[in-house]
């Protein structure tokens, strides 16, 4: 009698945390809070030292910039700015200021927050910084009156209202309070906020996560049913986030994500899945700088070894398109239709007619933690054993990976590499990549560029006529594409997965889904 | 007994300079370029060379050992490439969560081995010895990444018995020691407390049971040393009772044969951290250290390691001390 | 049959771990020539990945569609020869280092001991991670890795036995006659350390086994599309649990693996060291019983 008393107890303690927990799970969703689990950690705070999608998801959502991109197909909204005037030759940009945006202190954004911000970005010459340092001069930038700043460029830029979109204002009294030894605030805005953008942070821990409350005197106003907060997890296992998913641990999963791992999370009642258009291509990059890729037949010869249906079809699941070329297929300018197709007997043709002899083992390099990359490169790998040609896959982490594209010795053979809306202008597809002043950076780690291709687009870049410009980048792109500059892979769609307690949420490429602002929570009182 | 301690306290400093010197020779090693992950991936190489002089980085190699140990003197670890946090507060921070698994993983460990040890030895050559024997060496060949994966499978995905990863879901209790299961019972916050334990659960189950193995071969054989002396005979034909005979002089002599291993043990333990962090996204020692690894982090590699290192070494001391306490008739050295 | 063959065969333990270790030997060398879908190793068929186990395919196929069992075999055969060189090599500097320092005296042989000392002080997986990651991932930095992770357990061995040798009679009179150190250490000592260098041996392989494949699921290992079966398992997880076969066969090999040289060593050691058996209390250096580093083998 005792025994089994015993018994029972011992099974019911044993029993009961599990119990509970489960209550504590559910207890948590109903708060009203929005949660979200990031696959990178969050490691600085401060809006003017990264540019990557990877931590986009704070920028964002804690500080507003001067534009932002809005909706699918992308549309360039003026956000904190109200108006943007330019000068007909197109160097002396006016931007007026909303009235009464309100920094989290309670302090009023001014004229002088804006010029701060422009020139702390010069300044600290990191992430964002590049979109400007060629066109803005430290010191060019003014302050007319309280509301209006002026913008004198070097030369004219066709898309510098679109670049405004990366310009994040901080709170220049605040962050002028914590400066020291004039290093702009870099030391204290790595772990500190002066925003003023629709999240308040709260707390954050860079393994953990980020919590965040809603800033109630935001200058856009809630919607109903808005989330009260949000918080960010980082949960770095792709079964850690399909699980998380599945139990309702989470209400949204913002990355990359495969067509197998949506498929999983789908499984659960509450979880919808979500395929939008993106305009986001993964490419194989060839150093054209480095023999053997420096001969076009090489190049052209390794682009018909990739399994291109076997690549959509079987592993993409049909998440992706063909791409064409640099260009996104759904943009004007795109080349029409893609060049090379998976034709074993056509490579080995081509590699007959190479000058140059493939008679080193080649190395693919991927990135880290992203089995999409590794997956592609094996494609790649298998396509050119069958030529006999041997390929190593180096697996790196994506900063070591841009870092290789500084120098031509560094830069790998071959790398995977995605190309995304940073901005929409045909210059972020075509001309950073193909203009050989740009080299050095990983946007042009292909170097394949002529004389002639970097004055059609720098004439490109500073036209003020659309067709021209058009006309002018979209010529690039098929030269780009015959020469076979990179291997151009796929178009992706977005895969998303949301609680079915989200409605509302709006995906945009040019944010990768990371804006928040238009979801609302169904169970919110 | 004092000079011995402080004698092996002076090794034990020479043994993480030592330490120190190798670690930061290997780390240097590392093909990627920490300046150039800090100036960001659109820097130009102007800015990285900017960026590597303002860390430091372009000394001789020498210099920079130098400087490390005399700034390590007083107590400075530098500063987290990465983070930019001072490292000595990441390590603070993540220590705790690996202290933590650490202690419940050897309290499991040795709940579990040191009984079935003991039993086994005294039931020595029966069908249950040699069960035991054979999962003992089961124990020492399962590989922990595998365990913990197939743990994650059946009880976390299959069964949905417990959390796959992470250590807490619900808001934390506010940190007084970091211990999450202490801070919860001090903040009497019972949902938290019940959270913090089935996160533990996986990731304690998957670091003990290779370690329970080892408690129960070394309990069993420190048994049987124990029962081959010639006291235990004497004390038979004394006519002490069985019980009597086990619990005094023959646990005592299992207990000095599992207290050296678990110095040991413990000291791998917060090694073999580094998979079961890895798996289960447990936010502690062992998955900084390899994420620093992976960053080439310099100053967060360094000052893990050499906290893992210093843990191992006190720990060793430690157990010498309490061993010669036991069993004062073995520490004649 | 009581020669050492027979007294080995009664052992069962130890004629278990024989016979596996025999039969992964053999697989793992004529791997390529056995195995169903001889060019696994690196051909892909995207529309064929994850397939459950089938007739065409025993254990399945995996992401990219490639044989799990083919792989699986062509795995041991990456396995073997890491192991196999990582511990020869630890050995080949771990044995002539504990020589030397167990057979001078005062400060040289205090300073190689303390370096061994050194490498113990780092938990052997980190310190098997941050070379390996210093150095790249290849299978030859697995092996580098784990050869200056396992030398100090030869050189600590070698060094207690030799020194307790040193003290022994007849090394005594080889010194009185004139014979030269090297020549004692050779024709006297070594034969001496035979036996616990051959348990060492067989139990070191097994760490390396589970060390070798801890750096392959951390990434840290030879690159894709390498079959090694701890990059498997890392690969799989994706995929769980419905694709349990493709995590669940390389775990079970390397588990059989590991538990096949333990075994052997456990079994070789009862029978060619019976003192062995009981605990000896560690001397300056001297090394516990074996089952010390298991200790830590096992919780790497």
């Amino acid at each position: 009698m005792r025994r089994r008393h015993a018994l029972k107890t011992a099974l019911g303690g044993i029993a009961a945390p599990f119990v509970l927990g489960a209550e504590v799970r559910a207890q948590a969703s109903r708060d009203g809070v929005l949660r979200i689990v990031n696959a990178v950690e969050l490691d600085t705070l401060d809006p003017h030292a990264v540019l990557d999608t990877g931590r986009l998801n704070f920028k964002i959502n804690v500080y507003d910039s001067l534009f932002r991109f809005q909706g699918n197909p992308p549309k360039l909204e003026p956000w904190l700015a109200d108006k943007l005037d330019a000068s007909p030759d197109g160097t002396v940009y006016t931007l007026h200021l909303k009235h009464g945006v309100k920094f989290h202190d309670g302090t009023e954004m001014t004229a002088d927050d804006v010029v701060y911000s422009m020139e702390r970005m010069l300044a600290m010459k990191q992430g964002p910084s590049r979109l400007y340092l060629d066109i803005v001069a430290p010191g060019a930038t003014r302050a007319v009156d309280r509301y209006t700043v002026e913008f004198k460029l070097k030369r004219a830029a066709a898309p510098f209202e679109e670049l405004l979109a990366e310009c994040y204002i901080v709170n220049s009294a605040l962050v002028k309070k914590n400066e020291k030894n004039g290093d702009w605030g870099r030391e204290w805005m790595a772990r500190n906020t002066a925003s003023s953008g629709s999240w308040v942070v709260t707390s954050w821990e860079p393994s953990t996560g980020w919590e965040a409350d809603r800033f109630k005197d935001h200058f856009k106003g809630w919607q109903d049913k808005a989330p009260t907060g949000v918080r960010f997890r980082t949960m770095r296992e792709a079964n850690s986030q399909a699980l998380a998913m599945q139990r309702g641990d989470i209400d949204l999963f913002v990355g990359t994500l495969s067509v197998d791992q949506i498929e999983k999370m789908a499984k659960s009642a509450n979880v919808a899945p979500m395929r939008e258009p993106n305009l986001r291509l993964l490419l194989l990059s060839f150093n054209t700088k480095k023999p053997p890729f420096d001969d076009p037949h090489v190049r052209r010869a390794f682009s018909m070894a990739f399994d291109y249906e076997g690549w959509l079809n079987g592993i993409m699941k049909g998440a992706a398109v063909r791409a064409t070329g640099a260009i996104p297929p759904q943009l004007p300018g795109a080349v029409p239709k893609p060049l090379f197709n998976y034709d074993l007997k056509a490579a080995a043709d081509e590699l007959a007619k190479a000058t140059a002899k493939v008679d080193r083992p080649v190395s693919i390099h991927v990135m880290t933690g992203i089995a999409r990359t590794e997956q592609c490169a094996q494609v790649l790998q298998a396509g050119l054993k069958s030529l006999g040609i041997t390929a190593n896959i180096v697996s790196e982490t994506w900063p070591t990976l841009a870092n290789r594209c500084r120098a031509i010795e560094t830069t790998p053979d071959i790398m995977t590499i995605w190309t995304g809306p940073e901005y929409l202008d045909l210059q972020n597809w075509v001309g950073d990549a193909y203009d050989q002043t740009r080299w050095g950076d990983y946007k042009s780690c292909t170097y394949f560029s002529s004389d002639e291709i970097t004055a059609k687009i720098k004439r490109a870049y500073s036209s003020l006529d659309p067709a021209e410009r058009l006309k002018l980048y979209s010529e690039v792109a098929v030269a780009a594409a015959e020469g076979a500059a990179s291997i151009y892979v796929h178009s992706e769609s977005w895969l998303g997965v949301r609680n079915k307690r989200v409605q509302g949420f709006v995906f945009c490429p040019s944010s990768s889904g990371n804006d928040l602002r238009s979801a609302w929570l169904a169970d919110i009182a | 007994m004092l000079l011995r301690v402080l004698s092996r306290l002076v090794w034990s400093l020479a043994t993480l300079l030592g330490v120190v010197c190798i670690t930061f020779v290997i780390s240097n090693i590392v093909p990627a370029d920490p300046a150039a992950l800090v100036a960001g991936d659109t820097a130009t190489r102007q800015q990285v060379a900017e960026v590597r002089a303002r860390l430091g980085l372009d000394k001789p190699l020498h210099e920079q050992l130098a400087s490390y140990v005399g700034r390590l003197a007083i107590g400075d670890l530098g500063k987290s490439i990465f983070t930019g946090r001072p490292v000595v507060d990441d390590l603070a921070a993540r220590l705790p969560a690996t202290i933590e698994l650490a202690i419940a993983a050897l309290l499991l460990a040795v709940a579990i081995g040191l009984p079935i040890g003991v039993v086994s030895a005294l039931r020595r050559g029966s069908l249950l010895d040699h069960i035991v024997r054979v999962i003992t060496v089961s124990g020492f060949a399962i590989a922990s990444f595998w365990l913990a994966v197939m743990l994650q499978l059946f009880l976390a995905m299959e069964l949905n018995l417990l959390p796959l990863s992470g250590r807490i879901e619900v808001p934390a209790p506010l940190p007084v020691t970091r211990f999450l299961l202490i801070d919860s019972v001090l903040a009497w916050n019972g949902r938290a407390f019940v959270d913090a334990l089935t996160h533990l659960a996986l990731p304690t189950l998957t670091l003990a049971l290779p370690v329970a193995a080892t408690i129960v071969r070394f309990a069993r054989i420190g048994v049987l040393d124990a029962m081959g002396q010639s006291f235990v005979p004497y004390a038979q034909a004394m006519g002490l009772p069985p019980t009597l005979i086990v619990s005094k002089y023959v646990l005592r002599s299992a207990m000095t044969s599992v207290v050296t291993q678990i110095g040991l043990v413990a000291g791998t333990l917060l090694g073999g951290t580094v998979v079961v962090e890895a798996v289960f996204d447990w936010p502690g020692l062992g998955g900084y250290t390899f994420n620093s690894i992976v960053m080439s982090d310099y100053s967060a590699i360094l000052g893990a390691t050499l906290w893992i290192a210093a843990a191992y070494i006190v720990v060793n001391v430690l157990v010498d001390v309490v061993q010669a306490t036991i069993d004062p008739r073995k520490s004649a050295s | 049959m009581d020669g050492f063959l027979g007294r080995l065969a009664r052992d069962r333990l130890a004629a278990a771990g024989f016979a596996i270790i025999a039969a992964f030997v053999v697989l793992a060398l004529l791997a390529p020539f056995i195995v169903p879908y001889p060019d696994a190793a690196h051909a892909i068929d995207p529309l064929g990945r994850l397939k459950p186990p089938s007739a065409t395919h025993w254990f399945g196929t995996d992401r990219v569609g490639g044989d799990v069992f083919s792989r699986l075999l062509l795995g041991a055969r990456e396995t073997l020869i890491v192991a196999l060189v990582g511990v020869g090599a630890a050995a080949a500097v771990g044995v002539p280092v504990g020589l030397a320092a167990g057979w001078v005296d005062g400060t040289p042989s205090n300073l190689l001991m303390r370096g061994a000392d050194i490498f113990l002080a780092i938990p052997q997986i980190i310190l098997a991670i941050v070379i390996a990651q210093a150095l790249g991932p290849s299978l030859l930095n697995v092996i580098l890795a784990l050869a200056a992770t396992l030398w100090p357990w030869f050189a600590r061995l070698v060094f207690a036995e030799t020194r307790s040798l040193r003290r022994e009679p007849f090394v005594e009179a080889c010194d009185a006659i004139g014979a030269s150190p090297l020549r004692t250490l050779a024709l006297h000592v070594l034969p001496n350390l035979a036996s616990p260098l051959i348990v060492r041996f067989s139990l070191s392989m097994g760490f390396a086994v589970l060390t070798a494949a801890a750096l392959g699921f951390l990434g840290l290992g030879a690159p894709a599309p390498s079959p090694e079966w701890g990059r498997t398992i890392a690969e799989s997880r994706e995929f769980l649990p419905e694709a349990w076969w493709y995590a669940a066969a390389p775990g079970l090999a390397i588990f059989l693996v590991v538990m096949g040289f333990n075994m052997l060593g456990d079994g070789l050691r009862d029978v060619l060291d019976p003192r062995a058996r009981t605990v000896r209390k560690p001397a300056q250096g001297a090394e516990e019983t074996s089952g010390g580093e298991t200790a830590r083998e096992a919780a790497a």
